[in-house]
């Protein structure tokens, strides 16, 4: 069925890559040359094309079968044995994980038919760094509406309509940021475009820069012509050097058709975008410390007011955006805010791109309407708890944001309903976490990522957060004294209420949201001086439990200091004196026998 | 517009924009803050100043950088507010070094303080200490971080005022720190501006350190020696012993602008210098103390011979305008009225002088005095000339200041890359020596002259771009005031000329360059037309026979001293009057000390025009006696005024404009060594102007003597302080060109002119023309100053490794 075949899309996303190192575009190349249809079929370099947890893959195209690369070895007979797939209708070498059931083509996997594809709609179907592929799939018709039959009061208006809120994580309403920056009359005006994507566990954006940068560009010219900027800058962090390269490329292609620069399809606008690379420090994610840095200064953040919609980026009025609320402007642009506001929810319109992350059996970016609960997409898109755990909490908003139990699984994720439980929509990343975690551990996971990336500026984030590591670790460590909890809270509070900008007063929900309900877990930490998920190792006894123990001797043969002997059909004995407490063998236990 | 608002229940009003911090003030309520400083942009770093509103509860406010809204009820005392405050300070005290004892700050440090006023007396937490820098090895002010709380003041004091941004945070979270660059020991502007924000111990003045404790100090306002500005200050004393300086608090509290002379450069004045005990005579024996009476009575004696035979104008003046106004008028009487000289010059503020003397003949007004607060007011800064900033370093902060307004123009003609040129909106870079000639054709073409040349802006090595906006905005409607600079030993008439042509259009013209009272002096009429080289001229001549020092010192202030020790040698009266023994009171036949201007009662006028009267505060050297007095002492003696007495040439005339011969041909070292005749008709036509020699294969470099930053004057000299900043004499010279001859960054090196030679130390610019060089700290550097030549804006010059032939 190879006449079937125009083009095969490889993902080339970071993910694929620390997979497995295959250098998927040459060995197409080679492979394709060998069977001589290097001429008729296509290469289309993609990003993220099924979830990440099976890459590299590659898909047929049109068809939209997916199959995975798993070895470079005798790639000629596979590409092959994939051809001849094709012919039947459902995919044998690709089956969806949890069933184990064939699959015919990607819009039949649970974890794509739930989603709604608005910011994505492109990944997988276009190659990025074609900008006649993007135009061909509506690309920049949006900005040709925009820019030929509405003023930039009505595109103001459109994107008010629509309800669009700023998807960076504070949830501002857009249309109401872009009538701000217009108002103010100072020139030149600017737009930035906020890709320093940092929380641990979060890639959308990424993968919107890297699959569909034309997207961020138009929706940015957009933007530029309802709040009268002329100069956009994109702010990516060094560390996504892909997504750098697609930008430039796109920019490129943009300036070439005449999308950037003077005269933009001779509507007499100008604008153009530059890109700027930010050097990795979280905090320049917060708008004000990410113009400051853009300016070439420390990034940290700065007063407000004036906010910088009046007085930005070296004091000009600007416009500063994330990436996904772009993407989102040239449909909305495009089909009328009217359609946009029909998807979602009342407060929280449209969609929202997660990272679904963790303990998850599919791992990779979800798209679904805004109001979407949790159980459907840890469960149905995500497919799942990994192995046999069981859902233990979940942790919505990055560093910042909250972690939240079973019960509240059944809530709409919205921007006010997290709101209300202790976490935030953030950025977007979902972190599922199942039984094996100890929550004191992963609350103390994320304090010190904001010790670490606090920029040190004022006082209750520089030293009150490290004071609260000092008392977590001191919890984790077993000196953990029953006053701690309150201080802990105390602290917290402190940090919340007086800190000056979102780093710090988001700090500390992480510590208050496991307290809140996972108190009884810092309880068996600083009273019975026990870890229940057996993560931190000075409060694990290393015994072995006569109960639960089977005697299957697999807890020796992973020690990797000898420092267990066993017997068939005896208990093994620990020998502390060599123990190393690496914990090797609670991993390899099965039945938790080891305390 | 004003926002009403309560504050712990009283009402208040603030302008519209005004922060909740300065409502409070208004009010006056407490505020704690450590971060806050009012010369600065707020950062709110500190977080001790929260308050809360009474309609929002629990919800703390920063206050230093909210702004007042209409109805807000603001509560400063409540528990909410006091426990956070509380809490902030025993967060900021862990790690914070308990040595006080020690601590310089003690006593006047702000934390020290707050730990006190809001009970501190336990502390709950305890965490590693981070790392941080300490510095004892950079000069003048000391870095002790680890007692720094980083409140941020000094870093942006240092970036937005001084504009150097020499401090910097490095690193980030609990291990932030402020530091300089890799480290190093500072090297910047030394203004100490850093040490007047740190509220803590963490930057300390060097030389108070240990002496005092800040609590045994009074302060006694005058004004600063070291320019023209007359920079209000404080001397710190504990009983007559001065131990340091400090600026008065403007009129938001915090400390006014000081600059390195100001604050490090005291010990010229006390400490220091070995003050001269009493007079001294010089005769065919050799140099003998004397008595006053026997020192005045020589003087008088000599004096009287010499106008007696010769006439008034036989006798010349110099002085360094360390007079007061009251005593430049005494000044003025003895010399011109009753001893008829007509030559009354000053060295240093030659070129100010002839600024003001131009400007006075050429302005239908003298120019109006104009307050830092006028220079701020204006919309285009227009400064003709390179090196304001450098004359009266105030001006860096001040200009800084007014670069932050809203659409500010600073437009700086210059050729040379100084500190506002490095800033300007617009810098015109001129090519040295054509300076003067560019000006006179713009002020043609301003007028709608027609220019010989054309403006052919290329020949001057101007943009041409830039050109055509300086026109532009010099005919807009934005209002102009400039400033109008000197050069350090030529004389710039096109300059004076330009502002005074474009007096319509502009607000205010400033010259600088002045010294402590030059402009009381010129206002007490105790000036003349003439200046040094005139002067010395007429010395070589023979046609003046004596020559009288107020404090100047023409072998450390002039270019080619052994020209002027030849010269002076022909003299048949030297009297050195001055408050330090300096080279030329070896020579003098007499000495007579004087006493600073800190011990003496008096008015003086700055370079704005300002006006202050100056009470004594500082006990004179017992030998030492004003200048007034002295010369007041001399006329007694003198009785009769020489004028009566027979044979008195007829002097050239009080304005001495005209009737003076032609002026030697402009740039020619030839005419310059034979000695200028007089000065210049026309002062702007370009066949005057100052000019360059060109450079020649063997001398490659244009070398342009700068003035310093740590002050070339009478009194900036005498400060060690300043002297070691200075570090000896300095060329800066383009990075290229650096790199070519393969230098090292301070390297001591050969610099040589067809006149002379000179080791001096070298360092890189990148902004600097190729092929020209800075020479910087010439003044009271015999060897330097045999570089150069006066009235040369340019000398050719080759440096290097080796010395010159």
């Amino acid at each position: 069925m190879i006449s079937s075949v125009s083009r095969i899309a490889y993902c080339a996303s970071t993910t694929c890559k620390f997979r497995k190192p295959i250098d998927v575009r040459g060995l197409l190349t080679r492979t394709l040359e060998e069977l001589g249809y290097a001429e008729r079929i296509g290469l289309v370099e993609t990003e993220c094309l099924i979830s990440c947890h099976q890459g590299p893959s590659i898909m047929f195209l049109p068809g939209g079968k997916v199959f995975q690369v798993r070895t470079e070895e005798n790639f000629t007979e596979t590409l092959q044995g994939f051809f001849a797939a094709l012919q039947h209708p459902t995919s044998p070498l690709l089956s969806e994980p949890r069933t184990k059931k064939e699959i015919p083509g990607i819009e039949s996997v649970d974890f794509f038919a739930k989603q709604r594809l608005i910011v994505l709609r492109n990944r997988g179907h276009i190659d990025g760094e074609s900008i006649e592929e993007y135009i061909a799939h509506d690309g920049y018709l949006g900005l040709y509406k925009a820019l030929t039959s509405l003023t930039p009061e009505e595109v103001i208006g459109e994107v008010k309509t629509s309800g669009l809120r700023g998807r960076g994580g504070a949830g501002f309403p857009t249309g109401r940021k872009w009538e701000e920056a217009r108002r103010y009359r100072a020139y030149p005006k600017y737009v930035i475009c906020n890709g320093d994507e940092g929380d641990p566990g979060a890639f959308m954006d990424r993968s919107v820069m890297e699959s569909d940068p034309h997207a961020v560009l138009e929706g940015m010219i957009i933007c530029g012509y309802a709040t009268g900027a002329t100069q956009g800058y994109i702010y990516v962090r060094a560390e996504y050097p892909l997504a750098l390269r697609m930008l430039r490329t796109a920019i490129a292609r943009a300036r070439e058709k005449g999308f950037l620069g003077r005269n933009i399809l001779g509507s007499g606008f100008d604008f153009d975008v530059h890109i700027y690379p930010g050097a990795g420090a979280f905090v320049c994610g917060e708008s004000s410390a990410l113009m400051v840095s853009v300016e070439g200064k420390r990034g940290m953040p700065r007063t407000k007011p004036p906010r910088s919609t009046e007085a930005g980026l070296w004091g000009r009025p600007t416009c500063l955006n994330n990436v996904e609320t772009f993407a989102n402007i040239p449909q909305i642009i495009l089909h009328g805010g009217n359609w946009f506001r029909a998807i979602g929810t009342e407060d929280s319109t449209g969609t929202k791109v997660f990272s679904l992350t963790g303990a998850v059996k599919n791992v990779g970016l979800v798209e679904t309407p805004m109001g979407t609960d949790l159980r459907t997409i840890i469960f149905e898109i995500g497919g799942g708890i990994r192995g046999n755990a069981r859902f233990k909490a979940v942790q919505l908003g990055g560093p910042a944001g909250g972690c939240l139990t079973e019960d509240h699984l059944h809530l709409p994720v919205t921007f006010d309903s997290l709101q209300e439980v202790g976490a935030i929509m953030g950025s977007g990343g979902i972190v599922v976490m199942d039984d094996s975690n100890c929550m004191v551990d992963v609350a103390r996971f994320f304090t010190q990522f904001c010790v670490d990336e606090s920029c040190g500026k004022c006082v209750p984030c520089r030293v009150g957060l490290r004071v609260m590591l000092g008392l977590l670790e001191k919890i984790i460590l077993g000196r953990g004294e029953p006053e701690d909890l309150g201080e802990l809270e105390r602290q917290a509070r402190h940090i919340q209420t007086t800190s000056h900008c979102g780093l710090g007063q988001a700090a500390p929900n992480p510590v208050l949201s496991t307290l809140r309900y996972f108190r009884d877990e810092y309880e068996a930490h600083i009273h019975e001086k026990r870890c229940p998920a057996r993560v931190c190792v000075d409060l694990l006894r290393f015994e072995i439990d006569p109960d639960k123990c089977r005697k299957c001797g697999l807890c020796v043969k992973v020690c990797p200091v000898g420092a267990m002997t066993w017997q068939k059909g005896e208990y093994p004995v620990i020998h502390r004196d060599l123990c190393i407490r690496c914990k090797s063998c609670i991993r390899a236990c099965k039945f938790k026998a080891i305390n | 517009m004003y926002v009403k608002l309560k504050i712990n229940g009283i009402e208040t009003t603030v302008p519209k924009g005004g922060t909740i911090l300065a409502a409070a003030k208004a009010a006056s309520v407490y505020i704690p803050t450590l971060c806050h400083d009012p010369r600065v942009a707020p950062t709110g770093a500190c977080r001790l100043c929260v308050v809360e509103d009474r309609r929002r509860p629990g919800q703390l406010i920063p206050s230093c950088f909210t702004p007042a809204r209409d109805g807000m009820d603001i509560v400063t005392d409540s528990p909410v507010v006091t426990a956070a405050i509380r809490e902030q300070l025993k967060l900021i005290l862990i790690n914070h070094p308990l040595d006080c004892p020690v601590c310089d700050k003690a006593g006047e440090c702000v934390l020290q303080e707050l730990v006190i006023r809001y009970g501190i007396v336990e502390a709950p937490y305890t965490l590693e200490a981070p790392f941080r820098p300490v510095d004892r090895e950079s000069p003048l002010i000391e870095r002790d971080m680890t007692r720094c709380v980083l409140c941020g003041r000094c870093v942006r004091i240092c970036a937005e005022l001084q504009g150097k941004g020499e401090l910097e945070f490095m690193r980030r979270g609990y291990g932030t720190y402020v530091d300089t660059d890799g480290s190093r020991a500072l090297d910047c502007d030394f203004c100490g501006l850093c040490i007047s924000a740190c509220p803590v111990g963490a930057l300390t003045d060097k030389l108070f350190k240990n002496t005092t404790r800040p609590w045994k100090l009074e302060r006694r306002e005058t004004a600063c020696l070291h320019c023209g500005l007359d920079c209000r200050i404080y001397l710190n004393m504990e009983g007559e012993i001065l131990r340091r300086v400090t600026a008065p608090p403007d009129k938001d509290g915090a400390e006014e602008l000081l600059c390195v002379r100001g604050r490090f450069g005291w010990r010229a004045a006390a400490g220091a210098v070995r003050r001269p005990p009493g007079p001294w005579l010089r005769d065919a024996r050799g140099r003998r103390d004397a008595t006053w009476e026997e020192a005045l009575d020589f003087a008088s004696r000599r004096l009287a011979e010499i106008a007696g035979e010769r006439g008034g104008g036989a006798v010349a003046v110099l002085t360094a305008d360390l007079l007061t106004t009251e005593e430049a008028a005494v000044a003025r009487g003895f010399f011109r009225t009753f001893l008829g000289s007509h030559d009354i010059a000053s060295l240093q503020a030659a070129g100010y002088r002839r600024l003001m003397d131009q400007l006075d003949r050429m302005l239908p007004s003298p120019p109006p005095p104009a307050s830092q607060e006028d220079l701020l007011a204006a919309d285009v800064l227009l400064v003709l000339g390179g090196g304001a900033a450098e004359w009266h370093p105030v001006l860096k902060p001040l200009i800084n200041r007014y670069r932050q307004g809203e659409g500010k123009e600073l437009i700086v003609i210059s050729s040379w890359p100084d500190y506002l040129f490095e800033r300007a909106t617009l810098p015109v870079a001129v090519a040295p020596g054509h300076l003067e000639g560019f000006m006179a054709e713009l002020q043609a073409a301003l007028e709608g002259r027609e220019v010989a040349s054309g403006l052919d802006a290329s020949r001057r090595g101007i943009d041409v771009g830039r050109l055509a906006r300086l026109v532009s905005l010099l005919q807009g409607q934005g209002e102009i005031a400039v400033l109008v600079v000197p050069d350090l030993y030529a004389r710039g008439d096109a300059r004076a000329a330009l502002a005074a042509s474009l007096h319509h259009r502009v607000q205010r013209i400033l010259p600088l360059g002045g010294q402590f009272n030059s402009r009381g002096a010129l206002s007490a009429g105790f000036a003349s037309p003439r200046d040094f080289q005139d002067i010395l001229a007429d010395i070589e001549m023979g046609r003046i026979r004596s020559l009288y020092l107020i404090g100047e010192d023409p072998l450390e202030d002039f270019p080619d001293p052994q020209r002027v020790r030849a010269a002076l040698s022909r003299l048949d009266l030297l009297i050195c009057q001055a408050p330090y023994a300096t080279t030329a009171a070896e020579a003098a036949h007499v000495f007579l000390p004087t006493v600073l201007p800190w011990e003496k009662e008096g008015s003086v006028l700055a370079v704005t025009g300002q006006r202050r009267h100056l009470r004594k505060v500082m006990t004179a050297p017992p030998g030492a006696r004003g200048d007034g007095e002295i010369l007041e002492e001399l006329r007694r003696m003198m009785g009769d005024p020489p004028a009566n007495l027979p044979g008195r040439v007829a002097a050239v005339g009080e304005t001495g404009s005209s009737g003076s011969p032609a002026a030697p041909p402009p740039g020619s070292p030839a005419a310059t060594a034979a000695g200028g005749r007089g000065f210049p008709e026309d002062r702007t036509s370009e066949a005057n102007a100052v000019g360059a020699e060109a450079p020649s294969p063997a001398f490659p470099f244009l070398l342009v003597p700068v003035p310093s930053l740590f002050g070339d004057g009478l009194v900036s000299r005498q400060s060690p302080e300043l002297a070691g900043l200075k570090g000896g004499l300095g060329v800066v010279m383009n990075n290229d060109d650096f790199a070519a001859l393969n230098l090292k960054d301070r390297e001591t090196v050969w610099v040589a002119t067809p006149y002379g030679a000179a080791p001096a130390r070298v360092r890189a610019l990148a902004r600097i023309r190729p092929g020209t060089a800075l020479l910087l700290h010439a003044p009271g550097n015999p060897e330097g100053l045999s570089l150069l030549r006066s009235d040369v804006a340019a000398v050719p010059a080759a440096i290097g490794r080796k010395e010159a032939p």
